[in-house]
């Protein structure tokens, strides 16, 4: 009988008189004394049973299986960080457009041997302002898949501006539905308020409160965005949520420095890392599940999301980025990002076959700063927008929210190994960015490499 | 054998080769600072705390939520 074992990538980091080896294949976190930290190897032999961690395809992340519709640049909110200046400019999809993207999605998850789709009604405005393209995209997505033995699922993203019959029929025709709502009214008020100024609190507030209700066919989750001047708030932020959604789902994201809110000064999110352990408690006072994108935990994949192809954003004018913050081409990046379109007329889209291919170039394994550090699973080289935004590219250099991330993933690493005074570790670690010297050996991710047999 | 040496070397072999993990997976490294560690349970006796990722943030769980890849995981909006 044969046995097949693997070798285990270990990824070491450390502070003080400790050092912190986790092996994300199998899910394992040691902390040992920093005296053993030259006894460390790069990988460690294990039986292929340890092994947790999901294997995906490569084709499962350039291939479109994913579509992200931007229906529209409308929106009734006046979101004083809206990453598209929303509302400014109106540009509506047309349910052409949205129907031939479904359908060449469809096409490509049936040619590729998948199951199913999923469909996303994203910005750049509020999707539900194009009411008529959403309400037949899904009548067309579902009958079009059918016809192909596919299943799809429908997520949105929104604000949740409107009344019950709208709330009716995404409650009971979509999956998922994420919400933004900021906090408690004065911070939600002040973010994001309706276009004349008013408030938006009460009516995103019933929404949510809707939602919830029927969360037994749904996923419901909220989302808030963090400016920087409430990097202390968000424990309360989380508290807020909690109280009135308990056992739900709560997403939150520093506000980055784009569209109307690139016209702010750029202040530092200096500490968010430890206002997010504070946060994560407070969740867990709740039963909230509560995350932040670039710390969801370890997965097999070098890329963030899907912006080698397997996520096709499509925006209202008929543009195919691999970002959703990327969908004109007015838009910073819109060279690195957009790399094709729906022309009137073709069922086809028109691809540009260079621009796709540096996209699938955006994989960690290109991020020669990342491959090594601890938390290179978990952020697996964070947004390829952001970094583009900070470095002027996408490939160099590193995050420029890398220190909040990996004190946030050491932090995360401690806590599961329940080491004590893993504060005080990690506020030294954060103050001096006290990273031990990476072992110059680990050059590759062993999870991708040397399946081994023995008798 | 210095484990290090041994783990260099087999870490040499081509996929086809064999391993044999009893001489590998019991070599602790204990007093020797320039040996490696070449097992779990070694690097697990030397530790001074050990755990596991809790499943909450496993992507497992997110995909069973549909939250893993459906979305854009950080557009402020």
């Amino acid at each position: 009988m044969r046995s097949e074992v693997k070798h285990c990538r270990v990824y070491v980091d450390g502070v003080d008189d400790i050092v912190v080896a986790y092996l994300p294949e199998i899910n394992k976190v040691y902390v040992l004394d920093s005296s053993r930290r030259d006894q460390i190897p790069d990988s460690i032999a294990v039986d292929e049973s340890q092994i947790v961690w999901e294997e995906r395809p490569p084709s499962d992340e350039t291939k479109p299986i994913d579509l992200v519709l931007l229906l529209t640049s409308a929106c009734n909110l006046a979101c004083q960080y809206c990453y598209s200046d929303a509302g400014e400019a109106s540009h509506i999809m047309n349910a052409s457009t949205a129907s031939r993207a479904v359908a060449f999605v469809a096409n490509t998850a049936k040619q590729i041997g998948k199951k199913g789709i999923s469909i996303l009604f994203h910005g750049e405005g509020e999707p539900t302002a194009n009411w008529p393209v959403l309400t037949e995209t899904v009548d067309f997505a579902k009958e079009y898949t059918a016809s192909l033995g596919l299943s799809v699922r429908f997520s949105i993203a929104t604000n949740g501006i409107y009344g019950d019959d709208k709330r009716g029929y995404l409650s009971q025709r979509l999956h998922n539905i994420t919400l933004s709502l900021d906090g408690p009214r004065y911070i939600n008020d002040a973010q994001r308020p309706r276009r004349g100024r008013s408030s938006s609190f009460n009516t995103a507030f019933e929404s949510a409160q809707y939602f919830y209700s029927h969360r037994s066919r749904l996923n419901f989750g909220i989302r808030s965005t963090l400016l920087p001047q409430h990097i202390e708030t968000l424990p309360e932020i989380v508290r807020f949520i909690g109280l009135h959604f308990p056992s739900s789902q709560l997403s939150v994201e520093p506000v980055e420095f784009v569209g109307r809110y690139s016209k702010h000064n750029r202040h530092s999110f200096e500490g968010f890392a430890f206002a997010y352990r504070r946060a994560r408690r407070e969740a867990k006072r709740h039963n909230l599940r509560f995350w932040y994108s670039a710390v969801r935990g370890p997965r097999k994949s070098d890329f963030f999301c899907g912006v080698a192809g397997r996520s096709m954003v499509v925006g209202p004018t008929g543009l195919i980025s691999g970002c959703s913050r990327v969908s004109r081409e007015s838009h910073t990046g819109a060279r690195n990002f957009i790399y094709g379109k729906f022309e009137l007329g073709r069922s086809a889209p028109s691809i540009d076959p260079t621009a796709k291919n540096r996209l699938e170039t955006y994989s960690g394994t290109n991020m020669l700063d990342c491959q090594n550090c601890i938390a290179y699973t978990w952020c697996r080289g964070d947004c390829r927008h952001i970094r583009y935004m900070a470095n002027g590219n996408v490939l160099n250099g590193v995050s420029p929210r890398c220190r909040e991330i990996r004190t946030i993933v050491l932090g995360e690493l401690m806590d599961s190994a329940h080491l004590s005074m893993a504060d005080k570790y990690l506020q030294s670690y954060y103050t001096n960015e006290a990273t031990l010297p990476v072992d110059s050996s680990l050059t590759e991710r062993s999870s991708l490499v040397q399946l081994r047999r023995t008798p | 054998m210095n484990p290090s040496t041994h783990l260099q070397k087999t870490s040499q072999k081509s996929s086809e080769d064999d391993i044999d993990m009893s001489s590998t997976s019991r070599h602790v490294a204990v007093g020797k600072p320039e040996a490696k560690i070449v097992s779990l349970d070694a690097l697990e006796q030397l530790a001074i705390a050990k755990g596991e990722v809790a499943a909450r943030s496993l992507p497992s769980e997110l995909d069973a939520l549909g939250l893993e890849g459906k979305d854009c995981p950080c557009a402020p909006r």
